[in-house]
């Protein structure tokens, strides 16, 4: 029995386990990243507009949101590994068929469905799931502090890599490497196997079903709050990502400090991850949350009320760098400590689900906005507003075991 | 004790290289030109 092995045994067993799932995250969310550099010269060759691109992607993300809780679900049942596989089967089978020419219904199939369907096997939940489940319970926040800042890396990494891979070999190779970069999760996957059935109920409590597990969830006053908070990261994160560059050139910046400043976030984030995770092992994960979001608030107001510098420019992207997808690790960390490991994968793919919801949001009220006002204060106004709220709806979060946890281990 | 400190300063070096190699591959002209598709799907 895993569980009960002492905890030093568990977390150097665990610690390959990590390993893997981290490179997995990496090469997931790192591919992903570099999908937006494909857009000019696909849509070129293929002869498309924007708007076949743009719809691909955005079903891309919707299905990788809609289909997560189903991948958690199945990989709570049927173990993290097997999931992975079939996940990075699909993801890999998407970009070897993005690379073919192909009409617009074709490339919503590959570059939407199937891709998104492999992200929802091989990202952050599945792997949280299963390390939660291996790492004794102190170790876990830093353990998915440690997965989610080297899937950051990932992220920052690949588009300096990627855009010189199209300028060489054309677009086509490039995602045939992509492919073949996307199949090395299979044999990783391999690490991540593992027999859910074995897992303890002195620990993680007596098996409940999926269907009790989310009944259980979602009559929570302190999931619902979560999920809330977490939309609100996906409306901020998505939002900056995608305007922040032309926000800075309407303020008559030049295009190259948008690059960095988004560079600087990629790269502050690989560090403000691993700090959140650490930190969450440590102190209140939901007090940690109150402050990121109080703390964006503050980033925001003090960037938009103050005259946009390239200096100014670049501080913003520091400080919102160190708080970007710290909030990743901090909230699927409460759903662990809250409602146990046992459908973990599943309960962090609701979350994340509602932070898809926030993301699309985001990105959308972005140009909407804009469009109709003709500029952006509206909605930087939400994005700071919005933090607030979210920083009031984590104050409450109790990081305490449900009863039915807490009677569990009594009765041990 | 002082050979790990070596490994450590090492690592640290190559790390360093790493990151500023990939920070000026966002830097170059190329990448800011590619603005609006580096944004994409940030």
């Amino acid at each position: 029995m895993i569980s009960t092995r002492p905890a030093d045994d568990r977390w150097a067993a665990a610690k390959g386990m990590l390993i893997a799932g981290s490179l997995i995250i990496a090469i997931s969310l790192g591919v992903r990243h570099s999908f937006g550099l494909f857009l000019q010269p696909m849509s070129l060759d293929n002869g498309w507009g924007r708007e076949t691109f743009a719809f691909a992607m955005a079903l891309q993300n919707l299905v990788w949101g809609v289909a997560q809780p189903f991948a958690g679900w199945l990989s709570d049942r049927q173990g993290a590994g097997r999931v992975i596989l079939g996940g990075a089967i699909l993801y890999a089978g998407g970009l070897a068929l993005m690379a073919i020419p192909q009409d617009a219904a074709l490339f919503a199939l590959s570059a939407g469905v199937l891709i998104g369907l492999g992200l929802s096997g091989t990202t952050f939940p599945i792997v949280f799931g299963a390390i939660s489940r291996a790492v004794p319970a102190e170790k876990r926040s830093l353990a998915m502090g440690i997965a989610m800042s080297v899937g950051s890396f990932g992220q920052f990494a690949m588009l300096p890599l990627v855009l010189p891979l199209i300028d060489g070999l054309g677009w086509p190779s490039a995602l045939l490497v992509l492919s073949a970069l996307a199949a090395l999760v299979l044999p990783l996957g391999l690490a991540l196997s593992e027999r859910p059935e074995t897992a303890s109920t002195v620990e993680h409590g007596p098996r409940t079903t999926a269907r009790e597990a989310i009944a259980e969830a979602l009559g929570s006053r302190d999931f619902w709050l979560l999920s809330l908070g977490f939309f609100v990261c996906g409306f901020q994160v998505v939002f900056i990502a995608i305007h922040m560059p032309a926000f800075l050139q309407d303020e008559g910046l030049r295009p190259g400090v948008a690059t960095i400043v988004l560079a600087l976030i990629g790269l502050l984030n690989v560090v403000g991850t691993y700090y959140a995770g650490l930190w969450g092992g440590r102190r209140s994960k939901p007090m940690l949350l109150v402050g990121i979001y109080l703390g964006r608030a503050i980033v925001i107001i003090a960037f938009v009320m103050m005259p946009v510098t390239p200096l100014s420019a670049y501080l913003f992207g520091i400080a919102m760098g160190l708080l970007w997808l710290s909030t990743v690790p901090l909230t699927n960390g409460v759903v662990a400590t809250v409602f146990g490991v046992t459908h973990m994968a599943m309960l962090g793919g609701v979350v994340f689900l509602a932070h898809q919801v926030g993301a699309f949001l985001g990105g959308w009220l972005g140009g909407f906005v804009f469009d109709r006002t003709g500029s952006y204060d509206l909605v930087w106004g939400m994005a700071v507003f919005l933090s607030l709220v979210a920083a009031a709806l984590n104050a409450p979060i109790r990081e305490v075991p449900i009863a039915r946890l807490r009677a569990a281990r009594v009765q041990v | 004790m002082r050979g790990r400190l070596i490994g450590l300063v090492g690592l640290a070096a190559v790390a360093c290289v790493v990151l500023a190699a990939l920070f000026q591959g966002y830097v170059n002209p190329t990448m800011t030109l590619a603005l609006d598709r580096l944004v994409f799907c940030f």
